[in-house]
């Protein structure tokens, strides 16, 4: 029995270390806590600068890789079966319901927190090293430009996977915006569909890509950005710290600003990591994963859409195709490339062109960035216009109606 | 102890509200996960499977009951429904199978399947399962899933009582699945139980509907091509198109839209009520069509559309078709290895019970009579030089050849002309090579040419004989005077 508990002890004591040697040692000893810091700073650690969105975003990524490595053993890659095997989830499989709902909506959601931690990231001017010379964020800032990326990638190729009518026609949209690109549009969308159509070869690519490629990349990505996070000195807003010190001329103690990582910060990672997955599973209580008829090449549902996190783009296309009585300018490489190209472009160098003082490091809206915040504000603003107006406002044939006024769709029987 | 021996070591634990925290929020997803498992543990099947257990105990016994197996159950034929989908209707319609539970104290649901003329036994249950007939989405356990009365653009209902109900059936029993039963009798007719199927057949070749439609791969090309109207996706059918009614014999637009219309008889939103309105007037939904009104009643209309709408192309495998050659006729003659031809339906008449035949067999001999009488008749008072005869054989042909599609004697003109008094305006050898050729006729004729510009639209071969043609001549002749 002495034994027993002497080994729970050597188990769990790097999680509830008892004294500073204990906490400060809690890192180094196990191999799980190696990510995190010895210490973190208590602004660090506040609910209300970071709103823990990065933490928020990385544990839906935990619960999609679980629910995820679960689906793949029910899940069917093949047009005939693909379907069906998602009937069965819903109908047949223990819990198959919830799991499928679970991965739905934690993929949802993971698109909107990554955007949500972008957002948050911009406006405290968080890319900035604030005089630190040791440390590199808008390289981490860029890494998460690209997170955002792949994030989207892993959501889309997810949506095919259904092989239902919504997954069918908002894939082939998504798909027909890679083909507007002029020159290469035709390889890209041969490329991405392995094929001329959306078929049994583009679902195999969906998968794969969906499963392992996407996921290792992001996982490779998302540890990086992490470690970067640590080897840049923490949270920017850790800056201020040392700023105001150099500025008072006080020299630093640990304890007056920082506590221990064990257990402080892994207990709070913990709790956020609950409160999303109580959220992910309250969504999923309440609403089910669509599930449209089966998907049927030939019968094009108006309008089709895309998914919700590409309807600004779809949207973007059709404003910027010009329809006169003796040509057509096609929105592809207005709508399609340039301007989402430059707004990556623009998001991937944007702190470094941002001139703004060190002050302004780990700092909501400082005044000396009101010109950047704006900009970036306004162009978050249509984007979400663009999407909302996309989702409610486009009937049939992408024309304009009121949401509660669209024309009924006559059914078969 | 450790704490005890370096008090100065110990550090304050500012964040120690978080563990309260982390309970709080543990209780929470205890709680979620609670009732996430008490609903995988109680699915909606269950309560029917428990409905049923207590109205089959009062009415076959308890020990018959117990033998049913509970639980999820399916019927699958791999050859049939292929290899991921399963009929799991039979989980809350236990009674299908279970002699004894017939009558009108069972809910529906949970009655026997009934069995008219033997139905089941050449279809039977475990070999065909439920969705083929009955429709339905396979796989699901949810009343509404499995009805498929989810979402906007369902393809396969249930043919439930409250759909016929919508489409306003004077049926206490389902008719609606004989829309099923032609996938694989497309090529029958008179099939016992098709009554509605059969009807429409009728008026179908009553009517000549291949004079103007291509139907089965082969006809006219004046209308649409129906070989598969079944398939064609509902938004093909513009239901938000101005709907015209008909006022001094011309289409007036009425100010509302089809789908006004729908909603002011009561009719769904469907495809299916877009052919019923269709039936009903042709130009009311389309000003320009030239497809006459047939003055079909109620039912024809109603059949007729079910005729429509199973008219689809299924990958059934071929020894479950009835008539698979058939199928596989039509199926050459789209690749265009065979050159289109009618495809003749078969009667399924000739197997049912003889007495039938029999009683058609003395009507016709009996009517063969009357016309030999009324013609001996007639050749004694040889009036005009007709031969009633042959004229009498002319009208019936004037009927089966289609030519009442599009004309009428004496009854004003429709697509073509009024054909009273015809033989007086035109000589004999214009009418006949009219009726035998009258492509040749549109293109070289300057009346037939005049015509054409006329009424717009051409007439098509029918495939009249000579003799026919001169039967027909001999009718028009006759009903001249």
């Amino acid at each position: 029995m002495q034994k027993l508990s002497e080994w729970w002890r050597k188990l769990t004591w790097t999680f509830a270390p008892s004294n500073k040697v204990e906490a400060t040692k809690a890192v180094t000893r196990n191999f799980i806590l190696h990510w995190f810091p010895a210490r973190v700073t208590f602004r660090s650690m506040s609910w209300s600068y970071s709103w823990w969105l990065g933490t928020v975003s990385f544990s839906l990524f935990l619960i999609l890789t679980i629910t995820g490595i679960v689906l793949m053993f029910l899940y069917i890659p093949s047009v005939e079966r693909a379907y069906w095997t998602i009937k069965d989830l819903e109908h047949a499989v223990s819990f198959g319901w919830f799991l499928r709902n679970m991965h739905r909506w934690a993929a949802h959601l993971m698109v909107f927190f990554v955007t949500l931690h972008m957002v948050r990231v911009f406006f405290t001017g968080a890319f900035k090293n604030g005089g630190n010379p040791e440390a590199s964020r808008p390289l981490n800032w860029a890494v998460g430009m690209f997170l955002l990326l792949f994030t989207l990638l892993l959501s889309y190729t997810g949506y095919l996977l259904p092989w239902d009518q919504l997954a069918l026609w908002a894939i082939t949209i998504g798909a027909n915006i890679a083909k507007s690109v002029p020159l290469i549009g035709n390889y890209l969308h041969f490329l991405l569909a392995g094929g001329s159509q959306i078929d049994q070869n583009t679902l195999i690519r969906f998968y794969a890509l969906h499963v392992i490629v996407l996921p290792a990349i992001v996982l490779l990505l998302v540890s990086y950005h992490m470690w970067r996070v640590r080897r840049d000195g923490g949270l920017a807003v850790s800056e201020q710290y040392k700023m105001q010190a150099k500025k008072e001329g006080k020299r630093l103690v640990p304890d007056d600003y920082t506590t221990f990582a064990v257990p402080a910060l892994i207990r709070r990672a913990f709790l956020v990591f609950l409160i999303s997955l109580g959220a992910v599973m309250l969504l999923s209580l309440i609403s089910n994963a669509p599930l449209e008829e089966p998907a049927d090449p030939s019968w094009t549902p108006n309008p089709a859409k895309a998914p919700w996190y590409f309807l600004w783009l779809q949207e973007l296309l059709a404003i910027t195709t010009i329809r006169t009585p003796w040509f057509t300018i096609n929105g592809g490489f207005v709508g399609g490339i340039v301007i989402p190209g430059i707004l990556f472009l623009w998001g991937l160098i944007v702190p470094f062109i941002d001139k703004s003082p060190d002050e302004a490091t780990g700092v909501w809206f400082h005044p000396s960035r009101r010109l950047q915040n704006w900009t970036f504000a306004i162009i978050m603003l249509i984007l979400a216009f663009l999407t909302i107006f996309a989702m409610y406002f486009r009937g049939p044939s992408w024309n304009i109606y009121w949401p509660w006024a669209w024309p009924p769709v006559p059914h078969l029987f | 102890m450790a704490e005890n021996k370096k008090p100065a070591n110990v550090f304050e634990d500012k964040y120690w509200k978080d563990s309260i925290l982390i309970y709080i929020v543990g209780i929470v997803l205890a709680i979620f996960t609670g009732i996430v498992i008490y609903r995988t543990a109680n699915p909606e099947w269950k309560k029917y499977q428990k409905e049923f257990v207590k109205i089959a105990e009062k009415k076959i016994g308890k020990e018959k009951v117990a033998k049913i197996d509970l639980g999820i159950r399916q019927i699958w034929n791999k050859e049939l429904m292929g290899p991921n989908t399963a009929d799991r209707c039979v989980t809350c319609h236990l009674g299908v199978d279970v002699p004894g539970l017939e009558g009108d104290d069972v809910p529906v649901v949970f009655r026997t399947h009934p069995n008219p003329d033997g139905l089941l036994d050449k279809h039977p249950l475990n070999k065909f399962g439920c969705t083929i007939c009955h429709g339905g989405l396979p796989n699901s356990l949810t009343v509404k899933e499995a009805h498929a009365e989810h979402g906007v653009r369902w393809l396969y209902p249930t043919y439930t009582r409250e759909l016929q109900k919508k489409y306003k059936f004077d049926e206490d029993r389902l008719v609606m699945l004989q829309i099923n039963c032609n996938y694989c009798h497309r090529f029958d007719k008179d099939v016992p139980g098709m009554d509605y199927i059969n009807l429409a057949k009728d008026l179908m070749i009553e009517k000549n509907c291949q004079s103007c439609h291509i139907i089965d791969g082969y006809g006219g090309n004046i209308g649409p091509n129906l070989t598969y109207e079944g398939d064609k996706s509902h938004e093909m059918f513009d239901i938000h198109a101005p709907y015209y009614v008909i006022k001094d014999g011309k289409p007036v637009e009425s100010g509302h839209t089809i789908a006004e219309e729908m909603k002011r008889r009561g009719l769904p939103y469907s495809v299916f009520s877009w052919h019923i309105l269709h039936f009903e007037e042709p130009r009311s939904i389309t000003p320009t069509s030239t497809m006459p009104n047939h003055g079909f009643s109620k039912d024809e209309i109603l059949a007729m559309t079910m005729l429509m709408m199973s008219w689809r192309k299924l990958d059934i495998p071929s020894h479950y078709l009835s008539n698979p050659g058939k199928y596989q006729l039509l199926r050459l003659m789209e690749e265009g290895r065979v050159k289109p031809q009618k495809i003749e339906y078969v009667s399924m008449a000739a197997t049912a019970p003889e007495t039938t035949s029999k009683v058609e067999g003395q009507a016709e001999t009996a009517e063969e009579v009357q016309v030999e009488e009324k013609a001996e008749k007639s050749a004694a008072a040889s009036s005009g030089g007709v031969d009633l005869k042959l004229a009498e054989k002319g009208k019936e042909l004037f009927g089966t050849r289609g030519c009442t599609a599009c004309h009428t004697v004496g009854g004003g003109k429709l697509v073509g002309p009024d054909l009273k008094g015809v033989t007086e305006r035109r000589d004999k050898q214009w009418i006949i090579n009219m009726i035998l050729k009258p492509d040749s006729m549109q293109q070289n004729d300057p009346i037939a040419k005049k015509l054409l510009e006329e009424y717009n639209v051409p007439m098509p071969n029918q495939g009249v004989t000579p003799e026919e043609a001169e039967a027909i001549y001999e009718y028009l002749k006759s009903a001249s005077k």
